[in-house]
């Protein structure tokens, strides 16, 4: 798949894993990683620029085995985002659907 | 690659940004490792899979740039942005260039067009003043000791150009266009003074000479009328800057 397409996805997928709970990087990334194959490492710096653009906040928990951890809690910002991008996602798979199909809107 | 050797190359590649922004970043990849290690997993496999560090830090340095530029919006920051983006460096345009004179010798080889040593030398001067351009363009948070690079930058760039010109053309034109060599150290002390500290005193002789050089290639370009008609508007906008700007200060 191309790449600049599979990082637009990966928003979403962050965003929405984040919506049912808060996670850990390496818990997103394991899971991300199951369904879409992808460098690993690049949801890292996703997860700066979404701090950075106040979608999530951080916060260290405490883990049974060794240092704490930094999970990611979706703000209320970061909730809109993914509403909007979701809509916007459905609208365009089943455009793009239909197109491959070939059959036409209405 | 060993967990400490991707932690390491990872580091090397995010100098440049401040350094507690690269410990948050360490501290990331580090509990990463921890996890996976939980995980069962080798630490050859999870740096397998966590890809080159080289482009992790690439995008890191480019989301900080961008960061930057939307925090503080000014013309410099924004140009960072754009030119992390791009990523192109001090080496890569030497690279650009040599490749450019290669090309040309080759041409020159195959007696296409003819070109000598005698004609193409201006190249390596553009080429060397391009990359210190770039040098401070794409290393820009290294700023204080890469703003005076944009000096050299400026001359050699402009200065390369006119010789590549007048080689070109037998040097006819050297009588007339020789205030240019002037311009091009007023620009290069513009780029100097704008990008950099914004001293005030830079702009004096920055002034000085854009005028005085300007005044002279005007002259020698135009005839005299025009070049009456050109000293007549420097004085006339020169007039209703000042005015202006003492206007303002009143308030």
């Amino acid at each position: 798949m191309n790449i600049q397409f599979k990082k637009g996805v990966l928003e979403l997928c962050v965003l929405t894993m984040l919506s049912r709970k808060d996670c850990y990087g390496y818990e997103l990334v394991k899971e991300i990683s199951k369904k879409i194959s992808i460098a690993e490492g690049t949801i890292y710096p996703l997860l700066r620029r979404m701090k950075n653009e106040d979608y999530v906040t951080t916060y260290l928990q405490e883990s049974l085995e060794g240092p704490p951890r930094k999970y990611y809690k979706l703000t209320d910002i970061g909730i809109e985002m993914k509403e909007q991008l979701n809509k916007e996602w459905m609208t365009f798979t089943i455009k793009v659907n239909k197109l491959l199909e070939g059959r036409d809107e209405e | 690659m060993k967990k400490n050797d991707f932690l390491k190359e990872l580091s090397q590649h995010l100098l440049g940004i401040p350094d507690d922004e690269i410990k948050d970043i360490l501290y990331d990849f580090r509990e990463y490792f921890n996890a996976g290690l939980q995980d069962g997993r080798s630490e050859e496999e999870l740096t397998d899979s966590l890809g080159d560090p080289k482009a992790l830090a690439k995008q890191v340095k480019t989301e900080y740039m961008v960061k930057l530029a939307k925090k503080t919006p000014n013309l410099r920051n924004m140009f960072n942005a754009i030119l992390a983006t791009m990523g192109l460096g001090f080496f890569k345009t030497i690279g650009l260039f040599l490749i450019i004179i290669g090309v040309s010798i080759l041409v020159n080889y195959f007696s296409i067009i003819d070109l000598t040593w005698g004609k193409i030398w201006p190249i390596f001067i553009i080429g060397l003043g391009a990359a210190f351009q770039a040098s401070y363009f794409t290393n820009p948070l290294r700023s204080k000791t890469n703003e005076s690079f944009l000096i050299p930058g400026a001359i050699l760039t402009i200065t390369g150009l006119l010789f590549l010109f007048l080689v070109f053309t037998d040097f006819i034109y050297i009588a007339k266009l020789w205030p240019i060599f002037i311009l091009s150290i007023a620009i290069g002390l513009f780029q100097f003074y704008y990008f950099g500290s914004r001293n005030f005193w830079i702009l004096i002789p920055t002034v000085i000479l854009t005028v005085f050089s300007s005044i002279f290639l005007v002259r020698n370009l135009s005839n005299i009328q025009f070049f009456s008609f050109f000293l007549a508007c420097v004085f006339i906008i020169g007039g209703l800057v000042v005015w202006f700007n003492i206007g303002k200060r009143n308030y």
